[in-house]
């Protein structure tokens, strides 16, 4: 198991050395934004596995309400935690790349905005995990993980439903959007190279989160059998 | 040439950013890996310790 581990995190730091590579030097220069546009590289493969962390984070919720069982709870925090990394990015790359082409770092349009309360939703999820106590946070967390997840659609669909200062779609945008193939290539390097990434990132937490669940459990049964002795 | 070479200030700004927040976050993930280890640790030992004298 850990040879395995240790191939994937191999493989995972070539992917993403090969993914710097396609888009700082491989990758052809934009016409209108010049080199800045290579943040682009990073900026959308982070928000792809940050909403693909999400939908994970919300299969698991369901069936954790619907099983109950550690495994979906675990692999429900383990996903939100690392979604919320990556869209954290998303948020940080965001503005830096809007700077130099906009003129400023911030503004309400439905995208951004949508993709600020998509992350603040998925922070309180792990603020409710990490400081409330008691049997049902389990529950509660799924059921904010559920609903939260509604906002992912919402944020896609931002740049088509309203007038934006983000761009408009350049994929599955219709007539006229579209990426070169260089491009649309060192895309989809880093989008491999940050789903390997986050998924390293998932089985860590994951393995952790079932650990932290038998310690809560050993803990538990450690008092219990200390105050049996006791009376 | 000045404000393509303020634009790539932005630029790697950008990548440097992107790898902060995934080097601090492997770094939770080690630290927190450490504490239950030690954790664990402490349990097991404080289980094997006979009552009488872990309470003194």
């Amino acid at each position: 198991m850990k040879t395995l581990f240790n191939v994937l995190a191999v493989l995972t730091l070539l992917l993403l050395g090969y993914g710097f590579c396609q888009a700082m030097y491989i990758a052809p220069t934009e016409a209108t934004m010049g080199d800045v546009q290579r943040i682009f590289y990073y900026h959308l493969p982070s928000a792809w596995v940050a909403f693909l962390l999400f939908f994970i984070n919300f299969l698991a919720s369901v069936w954790y309400l619907v099983r109950r069982t550690v495994g979906a709870d675990a692999l429900a925090l383990a996903s939100a935690e690392v979604g919320v990394s990556f869209c954290t990015i998303v948020l940080l790359t965001g503005p830096i790349w809007a700077r130099p082409i906009w003129g400023i770092w911030w503004t309400w349009d439905a995208r951004l905005t949508s993709t600020l309360v998509l992350w603040l939703i998925y922070v309180s999820y792990l603020v409710l995990r990490h400081y409330a106590t008691g049997g049902q946070v389990p529950v509660l967390a799924a059921a904010l993980g559920i609903f939260g997840f509604l906002d992912v659609p919402i944020v896609y669909m931002a740049i088509r439903w309203f007038r934006t200062q983000h761009p408009q779609p350049v994929i599955g945008g219709g007539q006229g959007s579209g990426l070169d193939h260089t491009m649309w290539v060192a895309v989809l390097w880093n989008l491999a190279a940050f789903a390997m990434l986050a998924f390293m990132f998932v089985c860590i937490r994951y393995q952790q989160a079932l650990t932290e669940h038998a310690l809560e459990e050993a803990h538990a049964q450690a008092s219990l059998d200390y105050e049996t002795e006791g009376a | 040439m000045n404000g393509a070479a303020n634009n790539n200030a932005y630029l790697y700004a950008a990548y440097i950013v992107v790898w902060v927040v995934h080097l601090v976050y492997a770094f939770s993930l080690v630290s927190r890996g450490k504490r239950m280890k030690r954790e664990a640790r402490e349990l097991n030992s404080a289980s094997t310790v006979p009552r009488s004298s872990s309470v003194g």
